[in-house]
C-alpha cells in the first residue's frame, strides 16, 4: 500500500474512533414565548381539553417543528472559560468537538412566535423530541400545533 | 489509477463506519400525556378564567423539579426503547407534594449517554444507545391575583 493510503486509513481510524463521541449539550425551552405553550392535555388550572388527541392530529391546524440548530460553543482551551470573547457563535448545523463545553440557543421560541398565534389560540406542543442518531436528527426540539382555544 | 480506486473505495469504508458510528443515540420524545395539571414551556399559564398568568402576576412560585431520566433507543436510534410514563408520574407526584396548581417554565437538558461513545461496538445495530435528559419546571400556584 501507498504512504497517501495508509495515512488516509490512520485519519480514518482517528475519525471513526471520536465520532461517537461528536456531541454537545442541548437546552429546549420556548421561555422566550409571551403566551402558554402547553404540553400535555390540560390547557388552563381545572381545565382538560376533551379533544386532546384529535387536536394532535388535526391536519387542517397550523403545524410546527422546531429544533435547537444555533450553537454557542464556548473554547475551554483558553481561560476564563466562560469570559464572553471565548464564546463562537456558530452557524446552523453546527457541531462541537466533544472537549468543548457548548450550550444551544433558544431558537424555538422564535419558531413559535412566527406561527403568530391570536389570544384565541392555544400554542399545544404535540411532543417535545430528543436528539437521536444522525439518521434521525441530532437536534432536539419540539413539535406542535395552533388549536383554537376551547 | 488501481490505488486511486482502491483509495476511494477505503475512504468510502470508513465514511460508512463514520456514518454508522454517529448514529448512535435513543430517540424519544416527552409528550406528558398523563399529567393532571397545566404544563407549560413559557413562563406563562392561563387561570380557570382563561386568562394569563405568570410568576407574581397571579402565580405564587412553590419550588422547581428535577428529573432525571436516561432514554434508550437501538439499531442506530430508529428504535424507542423508553417511553415517557415514569415523566408523567414524576410531575404529578411533584405538584401534588408541593400543592401546586401548574408547571411553568418547563425545560430540559440532553447529553449523550456513555455508550454512544463506545467504538466499535456502536456499528452493531443492536447496540443501545442512550440519551440523558434532565427534564425541569417550576411549580406555581395560583394566588389571590388568579382565579
Amino acid at each position: 500500500m501507498k504512504k497517501n493510503t495508509i495515512t488516509i486509513i490512520i485519519i480514518g481510524f482517528l475519525v471513526f474512533l471520536f465520532s461517537g463521541c461528536i456531541s454537545s449539550t442541548q437546552l429546549i425551552t420556548a421561555q422566550y414565548v409571551n403566551k402558554p405553550v402547553i404540553v400535555g392535555p390540560y390547557w388552563k388550572v381545572g381545565g382538560k381539553l376533551e379533544n386532546y388527541e384529535e387536536l394532535k392530529k388535526n391536519k387542517e391546524l397550523r403545524k410546527f417543528e422546531s429544533e435547537v440548530l444555533r450553537v454557542i460553543k464556548i473554547d475551554i482551551t483558553t481561560p476564563p472559560y466562560w469570559d464572553p470573547s471565548n464564546i463562537i457563535i456558530e452557524g446552523d448545523l453546527a457541531r462541537i468537538p466533544a472537549y468543548q463545553d457548548s450550550i444551544h440557543a433558544d431558537r424555538i421560541s422564535k419558531d413559535i412566535l412566527m406561527q403568530n398565534p391570536s389570544d384565541n389560540e392555544l400554542i399545544l406542543i404535540k411532543e417535545c423530541f430528543l436528539p437521536g442518531g444522525s439518521i434521525i436528527t441530532s437536534f432536539g426540539g419540539v413539535e406542535g400545533v395552533i388549536a383554537p382555544k376551547p | 489509477m488501481k490505488n486511486l480506486v482502491k483509495t476511494i473505495i477505503l475512504f468510502i469504508i470508513i465514511s460508512m463506519f463514520f456514518l454508522l458510528t454517529a448514529c448512535a443515540g435513543a430517540r424519544g420524545s416527552i409528550v406528558l400525556k398523563d399529567v393532571n395539571h397545566p404544563v407549560s414551556m413559557s413562563p406563562y399559564i392561563y387561570d380557570k378564567n382563561g386568562q394569563v398568568l405568570s410568576i407574581n402576576k397571579g402565580l405564587t412560585y412553590n419550588g422547581g423539579f428535577l428529573i432525571e431520566k436516561t432514554y434508550y433507543g437501538t439499531f442506530y436510534s430508529l428504535i424507542k426503547l423508553s417511553g415517557d410514563d415514569d415523566v408523567n408520574q414524576q410531575i404529578n407526584d411533584a405538584i401534588k407534594a408541593s400543592n401546586s396548581d401548574a408547571v411553568v417554565n418547563l425545560h430540559y437538558v440532553v447529553e449523550q449517554g456513555g455508550t454512544n461513545g463506545c467504538c466499535p461496538l456502536t456499528w452493531l445495530p443492536i447496540w443501545p444507545g442512550t440519551t440523558k435528559v434532565f427534564i425541569m419546571g417550576d411549580m406555581v400556584k395560583t394566588s389571590k391575583g388568579g382565579k
